[in-house]
């Protein structure tokens, strides 16, 4: 993989004018892009990523510091330049309704038209060929208000394809839509890095499926600032727990994805067949209010190795989801499904 | 419609309807002498020469080129705002334009005089107007930065209308009779006031804008995606935003002084134009708003005409009777129309 920044943030500052007061979000941030990269930019609302890509575009300028595209400042560049090397998906409001998906992506090739606009052959080889590769070529003679959100997002896409830009920003590309949407607008983007060498940046919320597609991760949150890593990197170094405030809200870096913390207060033993039951078998009985002890062939903890003594701890053993069995004191019970288990901890619980 | 059909067909109807109004009036010219004196031949009666030459072809260049200028005042209006329901006389610019007049004529006395400079009559009126038109863009452009909501926005401007209405009814309480009598004339709006003399003024300053208009045409198509996104694309859009408010400001001013402030062209034509070309591509858009402008404007000439030796109807009355239904029929088929949603 090459890896010279292809845009590249010098100790930028970040915010707003709002009459003469300067509201900061954050000082002096140092970022990168690489080529053929896909880079997910996560953070709760109201952390500064719309502020962040709005920055990186030059739709609005940078309180201090200096963002290099190539090598050359952003802010030296003349609109046309800059055109035809940032591409941008926003989620603004807009009139466009009216305007066909080729007409659309049309416009992506504003920078490089003459005073009326008007296309050449290359320009309109170009429109087909992007349509084609954001596959919204089938919907080339719609109108965009006749679009489904996701269908809209492609053709976004394909307009900022037609741009010829290196670089592509896209604020939130995936929210309003449908969860297949959703995968496959990240697919698109994770395949156009990879095979078009473009590099991309997007905001999103879609944790999970950032963490599986995404080279590289920017965290924004109020506290830490702007942290940017490989992907791994910054699961495995736990920077992802930390990126919502919220205290009940933790991260799971085994399944990559975050989850509620539940009050867990009554301890059960569990064993379980497989990987998979255990993991559904913790998160039934996490959510009901019990903390499960996991049976290894090992107890690691003296407490564990306290509480396994106890026969005054219920125990739980799954081997498949329709045989379950629980022990309570001296009593076994066989029980055939989640279900019957839902409704026979609850029991135990009122107890 | 095709665009190309569309055009040629519109184009066609233009040429009719100038024919129309050439023949139509109080004193009935039989169709082929119109043709004839078109055509600079000698007809049987000299009178009808020159009504037809000092009087109806006026009248209909006017109405040609003040539908066409009021029209695409609306379309960019439309399109700078990112509303489809703005026009020049939604947003106050028409009142504006009109209060600007109101006090050339009735507290100034028809002319504005400086340190060694003189503006007296139309000039005047046409300073008084674009200075309104050109304040009340302002005075909206600031109200459009505090609120987001288009809808408000528009509240905003009917606001601004009625307080430059209740401005000129005031100026008219404290003026004399003659120059409230002229007011309310001028106030019912007409396409007959130009005369051959002052045409090639008035068809340079609306020409001069509709070419501005024109220029706008690239600029225009990526402002449909929003400011963001034509930032993106390479537009400047703080100049595209002064090109835009001051050809509508120019287009507006120049009509409104001489035509009087006339509602609904601007605001219901574009959507004509639209709904019939079924796309909002300003290169097609753009001339077939022109070419709409001025087919409504000759029809509405024509009906003013229609009671013949009875009198002539107020433009303003007619206008609104096309207009609004046109409005009606776009907001209640909205779901239906693409550049809505």
């Amino acid at each position: 993989m090459n890896t010279t920044a292809v845009i590249e943030g010098r100790r930028v500052t970040l915010g707003y004018r709002e009459g003469k007061e300067r509201v900061e979000l954050f000082a002096d941030v140092d970022f990168s892009l690489y080529r053929g990269e896909l880079t997910a930019l996560l953070g709760i609302n109201g952390a500064g990523k719309s502020t962040l890509l709005r920055t990186m575009s030059a739709t609005q300028p940078c309180l201090s510091g200096e963002i290099l595209l190539g090598g050359v400042n952003l802010a030296d560049l003349s609109e046309r330049e800059r055109a035809q090397r940032i591409g941008v998906v926003f989620t603004e409001k807009h009139l466009a309704g009216g305007l066909r998906v080729h007409e659309l992506v049309a416009l992506g090739r504003y920078p490089y038209t003459g005073f009326f606009g008007r296309l050449d052959r290359h320009d309109r080889e170009r429109v087909e060929e992007v349509m084609v590769q954001a596959g919204i070529a089938h919907k080339r003679d719609a109108y965009l208000s006749q679009l489904s959100d996701g269908e809209r997002q492609k053709a976004f896409i394909a307009k900022a394809l037609a741009q010829e830009s290196d670089v592509i920003l896209l604020d939130e590309p995936t929210a309003f839509l449908d969860l297949p949407s959703r995968i496959e607008t990240l697919m698109l983007l994770h395949r156009l890095a990879e095979e078009c060498g473009k590099t991309i940046l997007l905001s999103t919320h879609d944790v999970e499926q950032a963490l599986v597609l995404a080279d590289r991760l920017w965290l924004l949150s109020p506290q830490y600032g702007l942290e940017c890593g490989v992907t791994e990197d910054m699961i495995l170094s736990g920077r992802l727990d930390r990126l919502f405030p919220s205290e009940s809200i933790r991260f799971d870096p085994e399944h990559g994805s975050y989850y509620p913390l539940v009050r867990s207060g009554a301890p059960v033993r569990l064993r379980a067949g497989n990987a998979t039951l255990l993991h559904w078998a913790i998160n039934l009985l996490n959510r009901n209010g019990f903390s499960c002890l996991i049976d290894k062939e090992e107890a690691t903890s003296p407490d564990e190795k306290a509480a396994r003594k106890s026969d005054s701890i219920p125990a739980i053993s799954i081997e498949a989801s329709h045989r379950i069995v629980l022990t309570t004191g001296e009593r076994h019970r066989v029980l055939n499904s989640f279900e019957a288990l839902a409704d026979a901890i609850k029991r135990l619980k009122s107890v | 419609m095709k665009p190309r059909t569309f055009l040629l067909s519109a184009a066609a109807l233009t040429l009719i309807l100038i024919l129309a109004n050439l023949a139509w009036g109080s004193v009935k010219i039989p169709l082929d002498a119109v043709i004839d004196i078109c055509l600079g031949q000698e007809v049987e009666k000299e009178s009808w020469s020159f009504i037809v030459v000092e009087s109806r072809l006026p009248q209909a260049l006017t109405a040609l080129l003040a539908g066409a200028s009021l029209a695409i005042a609306g379309l960019l209006l439309q399109t700078a705002f990112n509303n489809p329901l703005a026009g020049p006389s939604i947003l106050g610019v028409n009142s504006g334009a009109g209060l600007g007049v109101a006090v050339v004529m009735l507290l100034l006395g028809g002319s504005i005089s400086g340190n060694g400079f003189m503006l007296s009559g139309t000039l005047a009126m046409l300073a008084g107007a674009m200075a309104g038109a050109i304040v009340v863009l302002g005075v909206i452009i600031g109200f459009a930065s505090m609120v987001k909501s288009n809808l408000m926005l528009l509240i905003i401007g009917i606001m601004v209308g009625y307080i430059t209405s209740s401005a000129i009814s005031l100026l008219n309480f404290f003026s004399t009779t003659e120059g409230v009598f002229s007011y309310t004339i001028w106030g019912l709006g007409d396409f007959s006031g130009i005369s051959t003399g002052q045409m090639p003024f008035f068809a340079t300053a609306t020409l001069a804008g509709l070419f501005g208009a024109l220029l706008l045409i690239k600029p225009l198509n990526a402002l449909l995606l929003g400011e963001r996104y034509a930032a993106n694309l390479g537009v400047n859009v703080r100049l595209t935003r002064v090109g835009l408010l001051l050809c509508t400001g120019w287009l507006t001013a120049v009509v409104t002084a001489y035509c009087g402030p006339i509602s609904f062209i601007g605001l219901a034509v574009p959507h004509i134009a639209r709904l019939l070309l079924q796309s909002s591509d300003h290169r097609w858009v753009v001339p077939a708003t022109m070419l709409t402008g001025s087919i409504v404007a000759l029809l509405c000439n024509l009906l003013c005409v229609l009671p013949g030796d009875l009198g002539i109807i107020p433009l303003n009355a007619v206008t609104p009777l096309f207009g609004a239904p046109v409005i009606i029929y776009v907001i209640v088929n909205q779901r239906k129309i693409q550049y809505f949603n």
